[in-house]
């Protein structure tokens, strides 16, 4: 149902509102992001995938302008910008990963005090979110629960109907009921507006839920940016016939030496199954498998996560 | 930037009312003891002291509110989400400060002008105001600068804040700077800051902003640091590991500077144009001057070096200050002023010199303890073993100088224990002196050191002296650990061989032998009782009335000495003592003391009666008393 939503979507001519062009970022000399190039088109739902400490935090914190990049271009709404301007930044929603509002303020006093900053605040529409989301509107912050500020941080992104909406891992600290009632709300909010959404995430089972258009960021590093088919189609498993033969380890050399000579990027070897998760374009692929007597299994996106984020030691 | 500021007074509403209240109420404080003080200028002449320490309070309280609360809270991570530009948020926020603090002053300001205007009669203008007013601006923008950058250090600010005002201390103390004359404080304690309107202070209040400008650049760069930087770092609270760390560093920077303060070298001063006498490390310098001739003043300058050295070498000290003889013919004669050197060290004396008058014995008494003041760093006035510096300086003038010394010194002792003498004194040896007068309590310390030779040795004594006067003491905490280490009166008994509270009696028998042999000299002698009358002039104003009660006659010339004890003082200055001197014969009818005198004030008296025998001031002894 939500792929489907997805596709028709994706059928529309879209314009690029927010890229960026060889980010660089170091904090001392520890280099976080080794030129990130990031992509988000207007309507797609992008699941920014990545292991703690990959960098999309600070890849996100960039793009809002909370910290600026050491090199690198930024883009927005077609824009080339050194950092976001006041303007672009009342055009785009923003969840942080934590939540730092003044607990003093109730959640209309913060509504009221974030709408000053925003020309196209719509208070009803806010008062609506509340109700929606089920926040007591004279509550103070410091009364809420976590996932409640979550929920308020979501209704005070939405409030101004902003053209992106940013999520860098909102459901984190979340109990599994509350992280599936925001993902819902995204959902809906992503289906209905047809909202551009970038939604940051270690989580592979949220972002399948809802992305249309997945990257990939490995140590500082996006190693890979696409649709989830895609990646589907570019990263497979292959398993040897009769793997618990005495040869098989012999055989898923032979196999590993040939799909490297062929052009295929080895992810993951694991001779205890007699498999290679393996990655190339889809083409090769067919090409490759042509009279080929190896087993293709295919991969959800947390296998593929997994093998393109982690060196070793896992089962796949 | 005005949905912040509405944010910042919410957010604040409670602690912007209670810090206006708060120096608001301190301001009426100041103003009631302004009010109510005796010998005060204008009302202005307080406002410095309110206003500084209305700085210190609020100053520090409201940049915490503004900028610290909000780091340490995060919450400048949500703001920095919103479509903000970082630069708004760091100009509302010390705009409000700003302008929080200059209405918290606002009050107490127009306060005393109405004090001023109304108390004082003083005409009102609006270029008193206009002065005032901007002399504590600047001197307030400086210091909300100074606060407002600080703020931004998070844990750090407060070690920060305490290393910062002690490295200026230690600045303004290695350059000798005055305060009252240069620099941001100068724009409040400028002595003429509660009279000139006529100059305004540009170059101080200049420098004030340029500090001022520096510390809100500082301020800015901070505000605008991204995140993942120092600016989040520093803001939460300080480990326990960090407090101790801090701590140690504060003390050991107290310790050092004090040793550094205590070791400090300035260059000696020396006197231009001077009759110089210089060797063996010793350098006498004399101001050459009319009224004597080259001649005499060479004469007093070889006779000086040659008593100085003496002492030097007998005591075996490492040196001695540079002394420098300045004559004065206007100052009484025996009577030896000490100047205050700023960045000099040595000695600058002020005297009234005549080959004819000049009594060589007064002013080595003088000198002695001086030079031994300096050498210890004042060490020889601890009381356990003052007395040793006092007998002692009449021991060397007997030994030094020809003359009958030894009975003139015996009557003085006599005298004194007619008045009273215990063995409570000697440990209590600033109040006995204080109540005997120097000359006599002297005497008592040379019948000491007499009986200390008489039971003991000359060398033993010489050993005694040598220990207690001629050891350098290290300008450092080590002094202090070994006279803890080492009491007096254990050096005593090494130095000595007697223990020292069998000494005590030995020299309070001699001392009781001494009064017995003299009774008949005694007799002669007057012993002084005076008295203090308080007669009210108003609910507040008192007038005081010297008279002598004892004896009822008496020749010569009386005197009473008297002052107004500065608050929480308690020792007496010899310099700031003033003198009534009057007929022997009339002091028992009374003398006004000048002026009225307000209810509360601290006085302290005595009445002085020079006698020929002793050579020397006879006191009824200093009182002290809170005017009725």
């Amino acid at each position: 149902m939500i792929n489907e939503t997805r596709t028709q979507v994706a059928a529309k001519p879209r314009r690029t509102l927010l890229a960026t062009k060889g980010l660089v970022k170091s904090f001392g000399s520890f280099k976080v992001l080794h030129g990130v190039d990031l992509s988000v088109r207007e309507g797609q739902v992008y699941g920014f995938l990545g292991r703690n400490g990959a960098g999309k935090t600070t890849t996100i914190q960039i793009l809002m302008g909370i910290q600026r990049p050491d090199r690198g271009a930024l883009a927005y709404f077609g824009e080339q910008r050194q950092a976001p301007r006041v303007a672009d930044k009342q055009l785009i929603g923003y969840v942080s990963q934590e939540q730092f509002f003044y607990p003093w303020m109730s959640c209309r006093n913060l509504g009221l005090f974030v709408s000053r900053f925003y020309p196209n605040w719509d208070m009803p529409y806010f008062a609506r979110l509340l109700d929606t989301f089920s926040l007591p509107s004279k509550r103070k912050v410091v009364n809420l629960s976590q996932g409640m500020r979550v929920k308020l941080a979501l209704a005070l992104a939405l409030a101004h109907r902003p053209k992106i909406l940013i999520l860098d891992e909102p459901t984190a600290g979340l109990d599994p009921a509350a992280r599936r009632e925001f993902l819902d709300i995204v959902n809906d909010q992503a289906e209905r507006d047809h909202r551009t959404t970038l939604f940051s995430s270690h989580i592979v089972e949220e972002v399948e839920r809802i992305a249309d258009r997945v990257g990939i960021l490995r140590e500082g590093v996006l190693c890979f940016q696409g649709s989830p088919d895609q990646l589907a189609a570019e990263v497979r498993q292959i398993v040897l016939q009769e793997p618990l033969r005495p040869d098989a380890t012999l055989r898923l050399k032979k196999l590993r030496s040939e799909a490297g000579h062929a052009g295929f990027r080895v992810l993951h070897e694991n001779p205890r199954n007699g498999s290679l998760v393996m990655r190339a374009k889809p083409d090769l692929w067919q090409r490759w498998l042509a009279g080929r007597h190896e087993t293709q299994v295919k991969l959800s996106l947390e296998d593929i996560f997994l093998a393109l984020t982690v060196d070793r030691g896992l089962r796949l | 930037m005005i949905g912040l500021a509405q944010k910042e007074l919410r957010h604040h509403a409670l602690a912007l009312p209670a810090v206006a209240s708060g120096v608001t109420a301190l301001a009426l404080l100041f103003f009631y003891l302004t009010y109510e003080a005796a010998n005060r200028g204008n009302f202005w002449d307080r406002y410095p002291y309110f206003f500084l320490m209305g700085c210190l309070i609020a100053t520090p309280y409201l940049c915490h509110r503004f900028v610290s609360i909000e780091y340490a809270a995060k919450t400048q991570m949500f703001l920095h989400s919103l479509p903000l530009r970082p630069i708004d948020i760091f100009l509302t926020k010390w705009s409000m400060s700003l302008l929080a603090l200059v209405l918290c002053f606002l009050p107490s300001f127009l306060l005393f002008a109405v004090g001023v205007t109304w108390f004082d009669r003083l005409d009102f203008s609006w270029r008193q105001l206009l002065f005032v007013g901007g002399r504590c601006g600047v001197f307030l923008s400086a210091f909300h600068a100074l606060n407002f950058a600080f703020a931004f250090l998070g844990r750090y600010r407060l070690p920060a804040y305490v290393f910062t005002t002690l490295a200026l201390i230690l600045i303004s103390s290695h350059l000798d700077l005055d305060h009252q004359q240069d620099g941001p404080l100068s724009l409040l304690f400028h002595p003429r800051f509660a009279f000139d309107f006529q100059n305004f202070p540009w170059p101080e209040a200049r420098m004030t902003l340029v500090i001022a400008l520096v510390f809100n650049l500082i301020s800015l760069a901070m505000a605008l640091t991204r995140e993942g930087s120092i600016a989040g770092m520093v803001a939460v609270k300080m480990t326990h590991r960090e407090k101790i760390f801090f701590t140690a560093i504060f003390f050991s920077t107290v310790l050092s500077m004090t040793l550094f303060e205590e070791k400090r070298t300035r260059p000696p001063y020396e006197i231009e144009d001077a009759v110089v006498r210089e060797s063996a490390g010793i350098s006498i310098h004399i101001g050459k001057t009319h009224s004597v001739q080259d001649a005499d003043l060479e004469q007093l300058a070889e006779w000086v070096h040659g008593e100085v050295r003496a002492l030097k070498e007998y005591l075996g000290l490492a040196f001695v200050p540079h002394i420098n003889l300045t004559i004065r013919q206007d100052l009484d004669i025996g009577k030896f002023e000490k100047a205050y050197l700023v960045g000099n060290e040595g000695l600058l004396i002020k005297l009234a010199y005549k080959p004819e008058t000049w009594r060589p014995e007064l002013f080595l008494q003088w000198l002695v303890p001086e030079i031994l003041e300096d050498y210890s760093n004042y060490r020889v006035y601890l009381e356990p073993s003052f007395w040793v510096v006092d007998g002692f300086t009449l021991w060397w003038v007997e030994q030094r100088l020809e003359g009958e010394w030894a009975p003139l010194f015996a009557n003085r002792a006599a005298y004194a224990v007619n008045l009273g003498v215990t063995q409570a004194d000697v440990d209590g040896w600033i109040q006995f002196r204080e109540r005997m007068g120097v000359d006599l309590a002297r005497a008592v310390a040379y019948e000491g050191i007499q009986a200390l030779i008489q039971r003991t040795s000359i060398t033993q004594a010489e050993d005694l002296f040598r220990q207690r006067l001629g050891l350098y003491p290290e300008r450092d905490v080590r002094a202090f650990i070994r006279d803890k280490r080492f009491p007096f009166a254990t050096v005593f008994q090494d130095k000595t061989g007697i223990d020292y509270a069998s000494f005590r009696t030995l020299w309070f028998q001699r001392l009781n032998q001494t009064h017995q042999d003299r009774l008949a000299t005694l007799a002669a002698l007057p012993r002084l009782d005076a008295e203090l009358e308080v007669v009210e002039i108003s609910k507040t104003t008192r007038r005081l009335r010297l008279a002598l009660k004892q004896p009822s006659s008496l020749d010569g010339r009386l005197r009473f000495y008297y002052l107004q004890l500065p608050q929480y003082e308690w020792l007496i200055d010899p310099n700031e003592r003033k003198i009534l001197e009057v007929p022997a014969g009339r002091a028992t009818d009374g003398v006004d003391v000048g002026g009225t005198i307000p209810r509360h004030t601290r006085f302290a008296w005595t009445a002085a009666y020079y006698s020929e025998a002793l050579q020397c001031d006879l006191l009824s002894g200093w009182r002290r008393l809170e005017i009725p």
